[in-house]
């Protein structure tokens, strides 16, 4: 029988020191205190970019506390070759995915944002872009981004709003760079042909140069 | 912002409509302009609307961070948890250890950001149970029925426990990252 007779404690790093990649290897080798760090630093912007993705508070939480679930039963996984941040979201790209899929056939009708801005726009001398308010400009995404192929919205909103390289997004999204850029004019096109189509009057004089698809 | 130092939009937004995807040179630094003039950004997304949609990176939920956090330790905890449960039932276990699986699971899955289920919740936002913070609760746990196979909390315990009592049903709910499965 083995019996533990010494043993001297190793000194405890202190986690809010350490860097993500030490702190995810440290989470490889089970340190659940590791988890409880990562939980801290990351949850804020993973739920920001989740609900971006989503466009629903409440099925963000979900996603990033499966994200985190997923982190730590896949943590031996982990190569520390990657950037901590590409795979977490990756993790949490996917989980988004999945739920936008199992959402698109219950899409919920965007016609109220329409008629908000409609009412918004026609009490408005002019009808201008910069004038919208940010959460005007957020439920016109919402309803544009309906769409986009799950691909699509998810590298429009990686590469234009969260300002992530074309390599970074093709590890998240797991494909090629080409195959990004590909998603990314896609993407550009349809929202632009979208927007003229239902908002002409913020399509501005960008309407009259696009080309038909 | 000197005006002279614009970009050209319109030809930027050309570029952006006309190539697969890839950027214009010295996009970047176009971008990092855009963000500090205000007639860039009234040009910028007139040229191209899609640059409209930068503004989503400031629309930022309200969020109670710490509670946030508290929520999804909380919730990976319990998924956790049911994990374990339902690896050991794959072992010809008890019935029970699905159960506790599946609660579990729906109790991580349903809590808001205060901890408290979502479902039981009352129209009005306001808690429609009773919460009890864990010392207090836990003398009483030891009259409750546990499933089998799950050992009460210890002395780390900082378990919630949620009575809910309606008619002809009184449910009790154990949130506690210390219980052994």
């Amino acid at each position: 029988m083995l019996r533990l007779v010494h043993s001297t404690p190793t000194p405890r790093p202190a986690w809010g020191e350490v860097s993500d990649r030490e702190l995810l290897l440290a989470v490889r080798e089970g340190e659940e205190e590791a988890l409880a760090e990562l939980i801290a630093r990351k949850t804020k912007p993973l739920l920001q970019a989740t609900q971006r993705i989503l466009g629903d508070l409440e099925e963000a939480r979900d996603v990033v506390q499966v994200t985190f679930f997923k982190v730590w039963e896949n943590r031996r996984k982990f190569d520390e070759r990657w950037s901590p941040n590409t795979w977490i979201y990756r993790i949490a790209s996917n989980l988004a995915i999945d739920h936008l899929r199992s959402r698109k056939s219950r899409e919920r009708s965007h016609e109220p944002v329409r008629q908000h801005l409609r009412q918004v726009a026609d009490g408005s001398a002019r009808h201008d872009l910069a004038r919208l308010q940010d959460g005007e400009v957020a439920a016109i995404f919402r309803e544009l981004a309906a769409g986009l192929s799950e691909k699509q919205r998810m590298v429009f909103l990686l590469r234009e709003i969260e300002g992530l390289s074309s390599p970074e997004v093709s590890q998240i999204v797991g494909c090629r760079e080409s195959t990004v850029r590909n998603h990314l004019f896609n993407a550009r096109k349809v929202l632009r042909r979208e927007l003229r189509r239902r908002y002409p009057e913020y399509a501005g004089p960008f309407a009259a140069q696009e080309v038909e698809a | 912002m000197n005006a002279a130092a614009c970009p050209d939009w319109t030809a930027l937004a050309a570029h952006r409509r006309d190539r697969d995807g890839a950027e214009p040179a010295a996009w970047g630094e176009a971008l990092a302009h855009l963000d500090g003039c205000p007639a860039c950004r009234r040009a910028a997304p007139a040229a191209d609307p899609t640059l409209l949609f930068r503004r989503l990176a400031r629309v930022e939920a309200p969020l109670d961070e710490r509670a946030e956090v508290e929520a999804v330790l909380q919730g990976v905890t319990a998924l956790r948890a049911a994990r374990r449960v339902a690896a050991r039932s794959g072992h010809g276990r008890s019935w029970a250890r699905w159960a506790a699986a599946a609660v579990l699971a729906f109790l991580a899955l349903s809590m808001d950001n205060e901890g408290l289920p979502r479902a039981l919740r009352s129209a009005g936002g306001a808690p429609s149970l009773t919460a009890a913070a864990a010392p207090a609760a836990i003398g009483a746990m030891g009259r409750l029925p546990l499933l089998d196979g799950i050992e009460g909390p210890d002395a780390r315990s900082n378990a919630r426990i949620y009575h809910f009592e309606g008619e002809d049903l009184s449910v009790v709910m154990i949130v506690d990252e210390s219980l052994d499965v």
